[in-house]
Order: structure tokens, then sequence, then C-alpha cells
């Protein structure tokens, strides 16, 4: 990758290089070779302190797993991982475990993610149990300390999740994550579960932590109007690479990449009438063998011979904004 | 309007009845077992083990309600405390079952791989024989007797844990507060501690149950074989056994004992099912 | 009159909390070669106006008022009756199309099916139009496609196949309740817009549901907005959007980020919310549904049955809010600030 510009000292919170994952499927016949699934080709980006970058794809591109590898929750192929300052694989257990506290993860679905037969106080208290050495009365001062921070109230620490609604849960989830401090928090996608009324409620609630605490998002989203709103920075993936990557405002105003354009058309907008639009034709594809060239040839409405013989790197088309397509100069003007 | 309402309500309420009915008869009738499981320790009508071959093969009566056996051993008296052997031997093979077979099932599910596959293997091998053919198998090897055949039924419970305790639990793993967990630091041993085994007691406390009633069929076959519990301590099944000889003459000999396992099996495969209604989340926090 | 009437329906099902009102006193029709959508959060009732439309309410619910189809009473027709107007004169098209496809049946088996029951063709005849309607909903080698199993197809595929069985019977109503909302955002607009082509030429009528406002308003020509079982508002699409005018549309609305907005990089705005809850049908006031929630609701609101006003001087539309004037001037503040 060329992307190592020099500028005056950054300081990364997360810094993923060339993060690939495979997974291999159960053999289908003795005579075959077992599909590999190409989650993840290669992803690099880094976010400094206190910003927030969105990722942002179909389903299959390979944005939740570039989150639990972030995590350090899947084992990465190549490529490495590095949250402040630390490389997440050349860590013993007991060291990953310790700097586990610096990352925490918002999960998507608000009933799913919270243990149906724990209180709240256990569930939010439960990272601070496993990475802090707290007594217990200071445990209990964190997690109201975080419950209040999140818009609950102190007595619904006693309560178990069913009692809430989806955008209550979610809270909740919100104040287990914070509660260790951590620098960097991954949510993958933190409000699509949601009601439209609630999830505003939520999204606004991540703006004043983030305000309020300085914390760093990685978030994923497959709703591109969320990502705007939230994020600082997006990159678009598809089929297992990032396309696009740069400050939101730039990537949604002058989109590049002939993927994110028509991303960025199908979103049905808040006008009356049936809009005539470039439609991608062909369906999402599987990251299971990938053609040699780029991923998005076979859908692409610009696409020319030489798209199907290489792959495209990310380049730069302006400070900072860089899209992975051979016809980038073309683009820009 | 509110008329179709109410009817409603009604019915809901009778649903909910319905629902209950299972669990509240399945507990009666395992209540009695255990009163009279407790009571014939410190009192029965008559002794059940002393011989009083004058009376004996009586009719019910006001003296011996349930009459009497061919050696003039009260039914009644028999029967109590038969429901002690059967209780003995319900708790400690089902104990057996579920501390090593649950034990082996979250094992399997914490590990994956080679440890799950060999795990469900060897109960799948298990799991083969019918309960009473390996009962036989065991108290063939180790010799009849109460201790063995508790063993015997114990041994055949273990891979039947194994087995549901293992699907629940992956079920389980695969819920994202798992993985909220495991982002929290968490090792599998803790997770297997914090969150799925309190996830699946409902599953495992409702198999009990009927592995319980089982356990007491299982019991009383073997011991009608004779090789299970052996006199003169009484037992169901042998005084099926007992009864056998003179089915033609007198068949009520064998109707009481008969009855005695049936009600006792009948209570707990309803107390199972009542338990399985009342712990299904779905029908106690639906939103 | 109109092809579809629905007058008063009232659904209410029973449930553990006493009597909830699922939908309440809901009221509009529909002719043929229109298009209605509603829009609501979950609970609002939208999916219980589709499911008694079809008489497939739970079996805890009851439903009053009156659904009548050219003429027909719907709630009059007992079960066999309902069957032959079920997939038939109206058909439905559901969110999932994962497990609305019986994954032991092949594509064939599962389109032509509603043709054998309803039409009396041959299994050829049947065979044939299967392959005329898949290739209308454009799926590629249709002939072969109908040895098919649901799984061997993607997720875009199967909502077409969904489609191509929901047309089959040439349905006078077609119910869509969130077609596209588990598909990926390029696909949801090709499944749009080949619903909305099907209905311009067949001159059927569409009950397109949605949560999503976009989806809506590029799709239908007039929005029916529910909240707690009932509809605040309802009108042509081009008018509503323009003059949002119960205050919950208006917070709905409000609540959405929205595309190409500057977002963040700009400035940081913060989203308008509504406050509280999405409410527990059972615990909703006897009056106005969303008094509770909104800002502009006062003591009479919660008690008092909404009245419905037409709005500015636009056809068709209709806001039911006792403080029709307060909501009015307040988007006019609004608009004037931004």
């Amino acid at each position: 990758m060329t992307d190592t510009q020099v500028e005056a000292v950054v300081d990364d919170v997360v810094r993923a290089t060339n993060v690939v994952r495979h997974y291999t499927l159960p053999r289908e016949s003795l005579f075959r070779p077992p599909a590999v699934v190409q989650a993840l080709n290669g992803v690099s980006f880094s976010i400094s302190r206190g910003r927030s970058l969105g990722v942002v794809g179909e389903s299959g591109c390979g944005k939740s797993t570039l989150a639990r590898c972030v995590m350090a929750l899947e084992p990465l192929d190549g490529g490495r991982v590095e949250i402040e300052g630390a490389h997440l694989e050349g860590l013993t257990p007991d060291a990953l475990r310790d700097k586990r506290r610096d990352f925490q993860m918002v999960f998507q679905d608000p009933f799913g993610s919270l243990d149906p037969r724990q209180k709240v106080a256990r569930i939010v208290a439960e990272p601070l149990e496993a990475l802090e050495n707290l007594g217990r009365a200071e445990r209990l001062e964190r997690v109201a300390e975080v419950i209040a921070s999140v818009g609950l109230k102190p007595t619904d620490i006693d309560k178990f999740p069913h009692e809430f609604s989806g955008g209550q849960r979610q809270r909740i989830a919100i104040a287990r994550a914070l509660a260790t401090r951590p620098t960097l928090i991954v949510a993958d996608e933190p409000v699509s579960a949601l009601d439209v009324s609630v999830q505003a409620q939520v999204l606004n609630l991540l703006q004043d932590l983030q305000d309020q605490f300085g914390v760093t998002y990685l978030m994923i989203s497959h709703d591109l109007a969320v990502v705007e709103y939230v994020c600082d920075e997006v990159a678009v993936m598809y089929l297992g690479s990032i396309v696009e990557h740069g400050p939101a405002v730039e990537v949604f105003a002058n989109p590049v990449h002939p993927y994110t354009r028509a991303l960025l058309e199908a979103v049905p907008q808040l006008v009356p009438g049936r809009k005539k639009r470039l439609r991608l034709s062909g369906n999402v594809q599987s990251p299971i063998d990938l053609p040699v060239g780029c991923a998005f040839a076979d859908r692409c409405p610009q696409v020319e011979a030489r798209c199907r013989e290489g792959r495209p790197v990310l380049e730069d088309v302006s400070r900072g904004h860089k899209s992975a397509c051979f016809l980038n100069a073309r683009q820009t003007t | 309007m509110s008329e179709p309402v109410s009817k409603n309500q009604l019915m809901a309420a009778l649903t909910l009845m319905t629902r209950y009915r299972n669990f509240v008869i399945g507990a009666v009738l395992t209540g009695l077992v255990i009163v009279c499981a407790f009571l014939s320790a410190v009192w029965t009508p008559h002794s059940a083990v002393e011989l009083a071959i004058r009376s004996r093969l009586q009719l019910p009566s006001l003296e011996h309600w349930l009459g009497t056996d061919h050696l003039g051993r009260d039914i009644l008296s028999m029967i109590m405390v038969g429901a002690q052997n059967s209780l003995i031997v319900g708790i400690v093979a089902v104990s057996i079952g579920v501390f090593l077979g649950v034990g082996l099932g979250l094992w399997a599910a914490a590990k994956r791989g080679w440890t799950e596959e060999l795990i469900m293997r060897f109960s799948d091998f298990t799991f083969a024989f019918p309960a009473v053919l390996s009962a036989i198998m065991i108290t063939a090897i180790l010799g009849p007797g109460a201790v063995n055949s508790i063993l015997a039924i114990g041994i055949y419970n273990i891979p039947v844990f194994a087995r549901i305790s293992r699907g629940a639990a992956n079920a389980i793993w695969s819920r994202e507060y798992i993985m909220a967990a495991k982002a929290a630091g968490k090792g599998r041993f803790r997770i297997t501690v914090e969150h799925v085994l309190p996830n699946i007691t409902s599953v495992i406390v409702v198999q009990a149950t009927i592995s319980f009633a089982i356990a007491i069929l299982a019991e009383a076959a073997l011991s009608y074989l004779g090789i299970g519990t052996q006199p003169p301590e009484p037992s169901w099944g042998r005084m099926l056994n007992d009864a056998q000889t003179y089915a033609t003459i007198k068949p009520y000999l064998a109707i009481f004992p008969g009855a005695a396992i049936f009600l006792a099996v009948l209570g707990l495969n309803m107390l199972g099912d009542g338990l399985r209604d009342i712990l299904d989340p779905r029908l106690t926090r639906g939103r | 009159m109109a092809l579809l009437e629905v007058k008063n329906l009232d659904v209410t099902l029973a449930t553990s909390r006493g009597p909830a009102r699922a939908v309440r006193n809901l009221s509009f029709d529909l002719d043929r070669g229109q298009t209605l959508g509603i829009v609501g959060e979950s609970g609002c009732g939208k999916s219980m106006t589709a499911l008694a439309l079809l008489g497939l309410l739970p079996e805890n619910g009851v439903t009053t008022g009156s659904i009548s189809l050219g003429g027909q009473d719907l709630l009059a027709l007992d079960e066999d009756a309902m069957c032959g107007v079920r997939g038939n004169r109206i058909s439905m098209i559901f969110q999932e199309p994962m497990t609305s496809l019986n994954p032991l049946h092949t594509i064939g088996r599962q389109v032509t099916e509603p043709m054998l029951i309803h039409q009396g063709m041959t299994r050829d005849e049947a065979r044939a139009e299967a392959v005329r309607l898949l290739e209308r909903v454009g799926i590629a080698s249709a002939r072969q496609r109908l040895d098919n199993y649901p799984h061997q197809l993607s997720g875009g595929q199967r909502q077409r196949v969904m489609i191509a069985m929901a047309l089959s019977c040439k349905p006078d109503v077609l119910i869509a309740d969130e077609p596209t909302t588990a598909l990926d955002v390029t696909i949801q607009g090709q499944i749009l817009d080949l619903i909305a082509d099907l209905v311009s030429e067949s001159g059927m009528a569409l009950i397109l549901i949605s949560h999503d406002l976009g989806v809506i308003a590029e799709t239908v020509d007039r929005v029916l907005v529910m909240y707690g079982g009932a509809g605040v508002e309802t009108g042509p699409t081009a008018s509503l959007f323009q003059h949002l005018a119960h205050p919950y549309t208006q917070g709905l609305f409000a609540a959405v980020p929205k595309l190409g907005s500057g977002g963040k990089g700009k400035s940081r705005t913060r989203l308008s919310t509504i406050p509280g809850l999405v409410p527990e049908l059972a615990d909703l006031p006897p009056g106005c549904t969303f008094a509770d929630r909104c800002d502009l609701a006062d003591d009479k609101c919660a008690g008092t049955m909404p009245t419905v006003h037409d709005v500015a001087n636009d056809a068709g539309h209709r806001v039911a809010c006792l403080k029709p004037d307060d909501a009015k001037s307040r988007m006019a503040t609004s608009e004037a600030g931004a």
C-alpha cells in the first residue's frame, strides 16, 4: 500500500494494516477443494483520537467481519491491528484481556446482546468484573455513573432486560461498552434494529458521549444517512475491500468510485415522486471465488477491459480522499 | 363491543388454567410419592417386611386397605416403603446424569472441534443401547443389587443430559451476549458458568423430571427381572414380579403397585410438561 | 364506489395485560390503479391492518367495522369463502423472502399452486403461466428456475418469486408489507421499480406498508400515517410531505437522518427526537394516541377523540388532531428559521 504519507505526529487510536480474513466452508465434495469465503482482502485504515469512521456496504461486504477482527474476536489470516500502540495479535491472552479495557463493542440486536437472565447492574458491570480490579462499592459507583450518562434512571439497574424497550436496551448495551472508559468503541449497526424516533435518540446519545468523553468510534452501518450524520470519515466496502475512503462530507458530496455513486443513488429520498435513476443491475455477489480483476466489474456501469485484468488499489483523488478505481481521474472532473 | 372482549379474556384465563393444570396435577402426584416416602420412614400402617403367613392374600379391608400379598405383608405399607426406594433411585440416578452429562455437554459446547466430536460420538455410542438393556449389561458385570441398578440407570442418563445440554448450550453460544462477554474479556469457563448454564437450566430441569420418571420405570423393570432391589427391601417392580404368580386368582396384587408406578411416572411427566410451559420465556416475557 | 373500502376498522387483541386496540377506527378507500402507503413505527397497527384485510388475524384478535371489496363485505365471509379471496383477489408480499417460501418445495410448485387452486388451470397451463410471470418479474432463465429450490436463489430473486406468486391470480389488491426491508439498498431500488411497473401495467391497487419514509415517498400516490393503531394523517404524497400537519408526522420526519444534509462535518447538528418510547398498545390513552409524547398536547388531548380537519386546500389531505393550527404554525416558524 502506498498511503504512508508522513504528516505531523498523528495520534491514532486504531490502525489496521492489510487485514485479511478468509473462512473455509465445510467441504461439499471429496473431490473438490472446499470453498473459501474471502471476507476481508487486505483492509487498511486508521482513526485518530476522538474521531469516528463509518464503514458502509451491503450484506456480505465484510464490514461486520472487520468489526470482529478489530475487536480481536476473530483471528486474522494476515495483516495486523494496532490499538493504542499495541499489536493485538502479538499479545498473550492475558495481556490481550487487559488491553480490552481500551476497546469495547456495541452490537446490533438490542434483544440478543443482553443476557435475559441477568439484571442490568450485572450486565453493565460485566467488563468491569473481568477487566478491572475494583471493589464492590467502586464498581457500583461506576455502574451508576455510566447508567446516568446514557440517560437511564438509577433504579433501572435492578430490572431485567425484558422490562425495557429496544431503544432503552441499546442504551444499556452502550453503558456496558462505556464502563471501562475505553478509548475506542466499535459499534456494529447500533441503530438498525430501532424505530426511527428512537434511532434518533440513540444517535444523539452517541454524539453526546463522544463530545463528553472523547471516545473514538468505528461504526458499521448499511445506512448511509446514519453514517453521514455520526461520522467524520467514511469507508465504503465492496466484497472484502475498501473501495473508497475519505472525509464523510467529501465522499457524500463528491463520490468517486462507481459503487459509491450507485449506493448513494439507490437510497430513497424524502421527496415525493418516482425517480428514474441508474439502477445497478445484478445481485450482490457472494465473496466466494472472487474474480481476478476489480470485484465490482460485473455490476459496474462503466466497466472497461482492464478492470477484469488487474485489481485497482486505493489512490488519492484529493487530500485524504482515496478511491480504488482505474477511472479515478475521469470521475473527479 | 365489550362482550366479545370479556369472552376472550375468559378464554385466555382458561388457556392459562389448562397450561398450569399440567403443572398442578403433576406436582400433586409427585408430592404424594414424596410424602409417602417420608412418612414411611417413620410410620407405616403395618410392617412392610415382617411376614404374617396367616393373613396372606387378603382382599382390601379396613385392616389392610390394599390387602396383603402372598407372604401376608400389607400392600399399602410396601408401596409406601417402595416409594422411598423409587425416590432414591430417581434422585441418585438423575443426579449422576445431570452432573456428569451436563458437565460433558457444556465442555463439548465450550471447546468445539475435536473435544466436542469425541464427547458426542461417545455418547451416541452409549445412547444406542436402550436403558434397560444397558442396565442389564452393567448389573451383569457388577452383580445385581440396588446400588448397581442405580449406577446403571445413572450411567444411562449421562449421554441423555450430555446431548441435550450440548444442543442447548450451542444455541446460547451463538447469541450476541456471548460475543459481548468475550469482548469484555471473559474466558470460556466464566462464560459457561455465568451465561450458558443459567440460560439452559430450564431445559435441564424439564429433562430431569422426565428422566426421573424413566429412572423409576427402569428400576421397576430391573427389580421385576430380579436384578434390581433385592429382598426383603420392598420395591414396586419386585411387587409386580411377586404378583405375577397369582395374577389369575388375585389380580389386585398387580394392580396396586402397577398403579403406583403409573401415577408416579404420569405425575413426573406432567410436572415436566408444566415446567416447560412455565419456564418457556416466550410465555412469561412476551413483549 | 371504490374498489376497497375500509370503514371504522377496529382490531382488538386479548393480551395478558388486557385488551389492546391494535387498530382503532381506521377508514380509508382505494381504487383500481391507486397506490396507498401506510407508514408508521413498530406497533402502530400497519401490519395488523394488512392481516385484517386478509382475514389472517391471530386467534386472540377481534375485528369490527367493515371491509368491503368490490361491494362484498369481507368481514361477513366465513373461512372457506375467505380462502377464495386470499391469494386470488387480494394477495400479499411479506417482508422476509427467506422464510415466506417453503424450503422443501420447488419454485415452480410454489408459483403454480395458487393458479391450480383458484383458477382451475391444468398443470401445463399453470407451468407456462409461471414461466411468463417469472420472466416478467425479471428472473433470468425462468424455465430452469422452476425446478430450483428457494435456497438456490439470492434474497432479491426470492422476493421476485414472491411477487410472481402474488401476481399469479391477477389480484385486485396487492399488499406489500415491508417488501424491501430485508434487502440490500441496491436491490431495494430494483424491487420497488418492479412493483411500481407492475401496478401501472395491471391496474391493480397497491397497499405498501413501510417504516421507511423514503420508500413511501418514491413509490405511492397517497400516504396514511399510523400511530398507536390510529390513522393520524392521510393525503396525497406530495401534499403530505409538503405540509406535515400532524405533530407525529412532523416529529417522524425530523427524526430521520437525511442523506446529503452535510451531517457532522459542517456543524454538529442534533437530530430532533420524539420524546418518550414507542408505546405499548395496552397502555394507550382513550383520546389521541400520541397525546403522551406530543409537545403540543394538553389535558384535553388524552381524553378526547381528535377531530378530523382538512389541511390547507389540498384535496383529501386530512389530519386527526385537536390542535392542527398550533402544529401548522410551528412548522411555519421552523421553516422560516431554517
